[in-house]
């Protein structure tokens, strides 16, 4: 796979916590990593949610099936998914 | 002509359009599909009568739960026609979490007596428990199985469908152990869209988008049943979560489709508002817009005259924002705005309002501000009541009460809530308003009033201020009164989610103090005691609608806060579909978050 078109997994990672870092109100007590739990740990509410999965793809230009987060939990769960999407798309 | 008396003929009416029907947008990437109304005659059909292969008889019941909405369509009316009363039921929304949903289901079709469950494929896999748990469930299979036992041109044998048939079961919320399934039939259903139609001026040449959900009256009635009766051109229908994610589509494609009609619960105008960017917009004209109806929460004015205001430049004209008040009990919708009429509401002072007066507030005081929702239907009568059941004059708070050939037959199976809801030749919504210059303004639920010194205060404002507090999550808030035997009046709680953990104890001593105070200022009332929790620690439906009489109970119990807390061990699929989707279960029209 050519790395001029595709997105390597830790792009999308450094994008997410990109991401939080601008739009969380509130700093998380523990700083945040590829483990932080959404809600638990960063206290994400479900708008909050969407909007990032929004802005997800608006910056990778892609579409991310809502089936592919059934299972999300943390982070790195949202950034596999999002990585996941980006290679299909690119095949 | 006479006008169908039976959704089963109004859908026969309907068919001889093979050009106008519904289309169905599920993919942001796939153009949506078409079902005529002709086609959709055929597949109701063969549905009808692949429920008579599978053995199911006039007057039994059949759970729905089908994500797709074209099949979600088809076997609703299949159930119609083959005399059966289908029983809706939300899909689950997180495969992997299932136990919750399996509880809530077997609940709903335990209360029904559901004999058999047609699901899709997807689903299927996890509805296996469900044939010990539920007593008379003959069979659990899926659309594609069952449409695959009768040849495609099949038709339904040997039923009539007649207008005091049941047509199908609303399951609204009340506790998860004890659902409640509001009984309608077609009559009901006829006189509510004969309503909604006179207010909204349905025609054959009227469109609509929208992207509720079926198993949800405001989706069914409203955007199925009432544009086959009235045969309109078409309706886009757009899946719910694709709408939540982005709220875009919905604008442009009103706009595409140069929809005259659309209805949403407030916070989709809120979202709209904030997080549609411009360029998502380009190109969007909106001026072929009639109706943007708003139901199914409380209706904040701002929100909607916010709305109006971005809008405008798209082509939205103000008027056609259309607030109403409705309710599963009422088949759907009680009153409406009148078409073309200003956005209105009252400012009420808080102080009189604590009193049950509802007097206009001078330009200083605190106050609330009301929307106006309208009036009710000709043939249907609306009243305001107090606490003893007498009528009340103009500009005082009560219970609203109803009466008129929309009002439900009672809850299935229920005769003790159905003879509570129904008292009198009345039925009692549970919310409260009062009347000005014979329209209606909401104020809040009947049950969920906090009551201290004889003033009366409603949660759900208590609930806002707290939501102002920095730190505090918005809309996951609850306040409640209880019962204290030594204090002689209520002692009042408000149980408050926090983004994130308080520092230390200083810090959370700081965020008590804050919430403290901005209740205290905005509504003179002195909070007994303010509990601070974990993300996901207040207790929800299924469905993701707050529940409050759950939190007293917890509370009471000492459990609050205690657990290691559900959020734990959510998806984000459920979490992304939860904390926003009250409108879904909560009745037409109760309160939201």
């Amino acid at each position: 796979m050519s790395s001029t078109s595709a997105h390597h997994y830790e792009d999308v990672l450094a994008k997410i916590f990109e991401y939080l870092e601008e739009h969380l109100t509130q700093r998380p007590r523990e700083p945040i990593t590829a483990q932080s739990h959404l809600i638990r740990d960063l206290g994400l509410d479900s708008l909050q949610s969407f909007e990032m999965v929004s802005d997800l793809e608006d910056h990778f230009h892609v579409v991310i099936p809502m089936d592919l987060f059934q299972n999300v939990e943390t982070i790195e769960d949202v950034a596999r998914a999002v990585h996941k999407t980006i290679q299909a798309e690119a095949a | 002509m006479q006008p169908p008396k039976t959704l089963t003929a109004a859908l026969a009416a309907a068919a001889r359009r093979e050009a106008a029907g519904f289309s169905h947008l599920s993919h942001e990437r796939q153009p949506a599909s078409f079902v005529s109304y002709a086609a959709m005659w055929r597949r109701a059909q063969r549905c009808a009568a692949a429920m008579q292969a599978l053995g199911v008889r006039p007057g039994e019941r059949v759970g729905l739960i089908l994500p797709d909405s074209a099949e979600f369509i088809d076997n609703i009316f299949g159930a119609m026609l083959a005399g059966a009363i289908a029983v809706p039921i939300y899909p689950p929304m997180n495969l992997g979490q299932f136990d919750a949903y399996l509880a809530n289901t077997t609940h709903i079709l335990r209360q029904a007596g559901c004999s058999a469950v047609i699901t899709d494929a997807k689903v299927r896999p996890i509805l296996g428990k469900l044939m010990t748990s539920v007593p008379g469930l003959r069979t659990i299979t899926t659309h594609a199985d069952a449409i695959a036992l009768v040849p495609e041109a099949a038709e339904p044998a040997g039923v009539v469908v007649r207008p005091d048939d049941i047509a199908f079961l609303q399951f609204t919320s009340g506790s998860t152990s004890r659902p409640k399934g509001v009984t309608l039939t077609h009559a009901n259903l006829m006189a509510n869209i004969a309503a909604i139609g006179g207010g909204l001026n349905i025609s054959s040449e009227s469109s609509g988008v929208s992207w509720l959900p079926l198993y949800h009256d405001m989706g069914l009635i409203g955007f199925v049943f009432a544009p086959i009766a009235y045969e309109t051109r078409g309706i886009l229908f757009i899946s719910p979560l694709l709408f939540l994610k982005r709220p875009a589509i919905w604008l442009r494609q009103l706009s595409e489709f140069k929809a005259s009609i659309t209805f949403a619960p407030n916070f989709a105008y809120g979202l709209c508002t904030t997080r549609v960017k411009d360029s998502e917009l380009e190109g969007v004209d909106l001026s072929a817009l009639q109706v943007a109806g708003c139901g199914a929460e409380p209706i904040q004015h701002g929100t909607l005259r916010a709305f109006a205001d971005r809008y405008a430049a798209h082509g939205l004209r103000p008027s056609a924002l259309l607030p109403c008040y409705g309710m599963a009990e009422h088949t759907l919708a009680v009153t409406f705005v009148g078409r073309e009429e200003e956005l209105k509401a009252e400012r009420v002072a808080a102080a009189s309002l604590a009193e049950g007066h509802a007097r206009p507030a001078s330009p200083d005081a605190q106050a609330v501000e009301v929307v106006c929702c309208g009036r009710t239907f000709p043939g249907h009568a609306l009243r305001i009541v107090d606490a003893a059941g007498q009528p009340l004059p103009e500009r005082e708070v009560g219970q609203i009460e109803l009466q008129g050939p929309s009002v439900m037959q009672g809850y299935y199976h229920d005769p003790e809530r159905s003879a509570e809801a129904l008292h009198g030749g009345w039925l009692k919504t549970g919310d409260l308003g009062y009347l000005s210059a014979g329209e209606l303004y909401v104020c809040g639920r009947v049950k969920d009033l906090i009551i201290v010194n004889g003033r009366n205060y409603y949660p759900q404002d208590l609930e806002w201020q707290a939501s102002q507090v920095e730190g505090v999550r918005r809309g996951n808030v609850v306040a409640f009164g209880l019962q204290h035997p030594d204090l002689g009046r209520e002692y009042v709680v408000v149980a408050a989610e926090l983004r994130a953990p308080a520092e230390d104890a200083a810090a959370e001593e700081t965020l008590r103090q804050q919430i403290q105070a901005q209740i205290l200022a905005a509504l003179s009332l002195r909070v007994d005691e303010i509990v601070l929790l974990a993300p996901g620690s207040l207790p929800k439906t299924s469905s993701g609608k707050l529940q409050r009489s759950k939190t007293t109970e917890m509370f009471a119990e000492g459990k609050l806060g205690k657990s290691g807390g559900p959020a734990s061990k959510l998806g984000l699929l459920k979490h992304l579909a939860a904390s926003r989707w009250n409108f879904i279960k909560a009745s037409f029209g109760g309160r939201g978050e």
